[in-house]
């Protein structure tokens, strides 16, 4: 499902078309979860974000503007929720680093495993040490799949500034896995 | 298998969570595109007659025989022109979502009081004889007119957009509360004829400034996406 099927769904809903809803959903949904997974270590609180970014775009779906983007948007406005149960103190982790949902994503094997489980549990690390503007950006392109302008559009910043903060991301997580790599070699 | 097993229960819940969402969107009331631009055309109508009828309460055009017409046309199409850069500000790319990147949105707020101080400053070195220090006056009516006609149409403007600044609301709350002084600003220029600096830092620019305050705080009260109740 490309952003341009979504955007057209998204125009045809905010038009009265109710049944794009449903395609919608199917194109946001998992991705959205992800995010919010990710964010929230609460697969509770997680699917209670989605229904609500959901019900907000139902809410809002008249002032889609002709020609918008709808990935960006969903994004934001989850993202928006997570902050704001950040700032309420609402949220409670209640998912062991084990299922966290980039480690899911790991091969299973012998020796492999360990290595790589280490690996990730450095980068995850260093993803968390980053200043929060750059693990954001890094984690809306590499991990969640947005174009740079669709990552600027949901962080309310430019395409420029979300190349930068990649950038340094980028430099930060390759340093880690250097040091690591230096290490099993010495 | 440890991913396949979770990913199948994460379908599973995702399979209900979608029949209860289409269920429930049946349920809750959203304007559709059409209804969205009649509500858009309706507020906008309002803060354009709430607009008007603010320029007969300040009293109009004031037409002292020493501000020229051509004074006016240049300074008048300068606060003009803060004013669209301003609303431009609020609006930014017409295609997004998710409003104007920050920095756009700093630079409104900071930029356009700069600009209408600069155009006045320059008004008065272009056209010496109109300038008028008005040492008697230090600004408190037109700073009270600007705060009075400039608070009630922004906090329609607010109201109108709740809860849809996903990005930064309080920024956008100041954009649009710059846009709002920037807008009021107009109608005290052709009402007053104070150039004096003090006055207009005081009367012309502070509340352009304040209302920028005030819009922040309604774009984060207002403005800001949170959960609901549906």
């Amino acid at each position: 499902m490309t952003s341009n099927s979504l955007d057209e769904a998204m125009a045809r809903y905010a038009n009265g078309d109710d049944e794009a809803f449903a395609f919608l959903y199917d194109g946001l949904a998992p991705r959205l979860l992800r995010y919010l997974q990710r964010h929230t270590l609460n697969t509770a609180q997680a699917k209670d974000h989605l229904q609500q970014t959901l019900l907000h775009m139902h809410r809002a779906r008249g002032s889609f503007r002709r020609g918008a983007a709808v990935v960006p948007w969903a994004f934001a406005i989850a993202r928006r929720l997570v902050l704001d149960s950040a700032r309420r103190g609402k949220l409670e982790p209640t998912l062991s680093p084990d299922s966290r949902p980039v480690e899911e994503e790991l091969h299973h094997s012998a020796d492999s495993e360990l290595a790589a489980k280490q690996l990730a549990g450095k980068m995850l690390d260093t993803l968390a040490s980053l200043p929060e503007n750059q693990r954001v950006a890094f984690e809306l392109v590499r991990q969640d799949g947005l174009s740079l302008t669709e990552a600027a559009a949901a962080l309310g910043t430019t395409v420029t500034a979300v190349k930068l903060r990649l950038h340094r991301a980028s430099v930060a997580l390759r340093a880690t896995a250097g040091s690591l790599h230096d290490g099993e070699a010495a | 298998m440890i991913s396949s097993t979770s990913s199948t229960s994460s379908e599973g819940a995702l399979d209900q969570l979608k029949a209860s969402l289409l269920a429930e969107v049946r349920f809750i009331p959203s304007p559709t595109r059409r209804g969205h631009r009649l509500r858009e055309a309706v507020v906008l109508f309002a803060v354009l007659a709430m607009y008007l009828a603010s320029y007969l309460v300040v009293g109009g055009y004031h037409a002292a025989s020493d501000r020229p017409t051509s004074f006016m046309v240049v300074t008048t199409m300068g606060f003009v022109l803060a004013t669209f850069a301003a609303i431009w500000g609020v609006f930014g790319d017409r295609k997004s979502m998710t409003g104007p990147p920050l920095i756009w949105m700093v630079a409104v707020v900071v930029g356009v009081p700069l600009m209408q101080l600069g155009w006045v400053v320059l008004g008065n070195e272009l056209f010496p004889h109109s300038h008028r220090a008005c040492t008697g006056r230090v600004g408190n009516v037109c700073l009270d007119f600007s705060l009075t006609l400039g608070s009630m149409p922004l906090l329609l403007l607010a109201a109108w957009r709740r809860r849809a600044n996903v990005v930064h609301p309080g920024w956008a709350g100041a954009t649009l509360g710059t846009a709002v002084g920037a807008a009021v600003g107009i109608l005290i220029h052709l009402s007053c004829e104070c150039t004096g600096l003090t006055h207009v830092l005081r009367g012309h620019i502070l509340p352009v400034a304040l209302l920028a305050i005030f819009g922040a705080f309604a774009g984060v009260r207002m403005r800001h996406v949170k959960r609901q109740r549906f």
